[in-house]
């Protein structure tokens, strides 16, 4: 019994520092935002790799995509607040021109959220697969140009 | 003072025997270069409509049109940052005032294959010569016939902003004595080869350089004296080793990573302007090219 405790105690260790370790330590807001911005790659990844051939294609792939982008869109307002380690807390990829230039930085917000519901305005009418995907890769050229201005870039 | 004056005419003498010799080795090597150019003339006349193609997955479009000022097609305007200071591009219009109107083919040629104006001047390396001069000559021609179309703009070209030393042209002949790499062998019948060393121009930016801005290396092994300051990462097979062709295919259509992210920094805006205009079968034969072992 008392090894099976002993197995169960490192595993929950195992467990509690890979999570406080993921995204290199990151923790509240910082880890917050990183989480939403993983989940959208994750639905971004799922429809790509159907373009790429490597899956079947699948429009509730795409559906999911988009509900995950609706999910996330206003909520991304959210997750920026003017504070000392919402700006330079440990593993941030935030650029300090989100706050030098909040309008700047709500307007590429507005454009991803825009960008979605008429992505989803489309899925909904059930344009052709060439349209759609044209209209999927236009909204992810939104967070393309909000990282362009507000992400450090990955090495 | 007296005591200096020695001192100050050695140096002196050693930077102009040493420029002198610099210059006479840059004419001699861009003789051979012209030469060796000259060597598979353009066949055909200048296609413009393959010469537009050029032009966008070159970067002549996006480097030349100031589109974030709403700037005219080809009018030039765009700030380039480097470590020496702020180029700012020049209005390659077909404009007899402040563009390129004049230019003969052969002038036209000799600036992506020398790097020189057509008075001779050479070009500061911030114009990707380095890469262009691996274009073929019926590329250059079908570039020049599709500019030829275009409305001429009359937009004044803006001075560089460069720091003292840099605003000084003659030393770029050193600098191209020792940076100016040969011409690559042709790669007869590798597609991808072609695109990433000549119109791609792909090492400009993802292969290391020196203080001076000269390329260390002709592999794709990354740089971290890129653009605006960010470190570039390489490209080569070894980099590339997680890329499926097909990611690197997609990647270069609409920016999007094997993980799902979506690129940012410098590269969102290479994809953008140049690689987004690429065929479907220019793109695959690319990412062959990447992933071959003759990009290790």
């Amino acid at each position: 019994m008392k090894a099976y405790l002993k197995a169960a105690l490192i595993l929950c260790c195992a467990f509690l520092t890979a999570t406080a370790f993921s995204h290199g330590g990151a923790t509240g807001i910082v880890k917050e935002r990183m989480d939403v911005m993983d989940d959208m790659a994750d639905a971004t990844k799922l429809v790509a790799d159907m373009y790429k051939g490597k899956t079947e294609f699948d429009r509730n792939a795409i559906a999911a995509a988009i509900e995950t982008y609706l999910r996330h869109g206003d909520e991304m307002r959210t997750l920026f607040p003017d504070t000392e380690h919402s700006r330079s807390g440990s593993s941030t990829e935030a650029l300090p021109q989100i706050w030098i230039a909040p309008n700047e930085f709500s307007e590429q917000i507005d454009a991803f959220v825009k960008a979605t519901n008429t992505l989803n305005a489309a899925f909904d009418k059930g344009v052709s697969d060439k349209l759609l995907k044209k209209q999927f890769f236009l909204t992810t050229k939104t967070c393309s140009n909000c990282h362009k201005q507000f992400r450090k870039p990955k090495k | 003072m007296k005591r200096l004056f020695p001192a100050v005419l050695l140096i002196g003498i050693t930077l102009g025997v040493v420029t002198a010799f610099a210059m006479a080795t840059t004419r001699s090597k861009a003789s051979e270069r012209w030469h060796a150019f000259l060597q598979k003339p353009a066949t055909q006349p200048g296609d413009p409509s393959h010469g537009e193609y050029l032009a966008n997955i070159a970067g002549c479009v996006g480097c030349h049109t100031n589109y974030g000022n709403n700037g005219a097609l080809l009018a030039g305007g765009v700030a380039i940052e480097t470590p020496f200071g702020t180029f700012l591009t020049p209005n390659i219009s077909i404009s007899g005032e402040s563009g390129i109107g004049g230019w003969s083919d052969e002038q036209f040629a000799k600036a992506l294959v020398l790097g020189t104006n057509h008075s001779g001047e050479h070009y500061y390396p911030a114009f990707p010569y380095n890469a262009y001069t691996n274009m073929s000559a019926q590329d250059i021609a079908d570039v020049f016939a599709w500019i030829k179309t275009i409305a001429p703009a009359n937009n004044k070209n803006s001075p560089h902003q460069l720091s003292l030393i840099a605003r000084f042209r003659p030393p770029i002949s050193l600098w191209k004595s020792l940076y100016f790499k040969p011409m690559a062998k042709p790669a007869t019948g590798n597609r991808g080869a072609y695109l990433v060393s000549g119109p791609g121009h792909c090492a400009e930016c993802h292969s290391q350089r020196n203080l001076l801005g000269g390329l260390t290396t002709t592999k794709l092994n990354g740089n971290t004296r890129g653009p605006d300051g960010e470190t570039v990462p390489g490209i080569s097979v070894t980099d590339l080793a997680q890329w499926a062709i097909e990611d690197i295919d997609l990647f270069l259509e609409v920016g999007i990573t094997p993980s799902g992210d979506s690129t940012g920094g410098h590269m969102a805006d290479v994809i953008e302007y140049n690689t987004s205009f690429l065929t479907s079968k220019d793109r695959q034969a690319i990412a062959r090219y990447l992933k071959s072992e003759s990009n290790s």
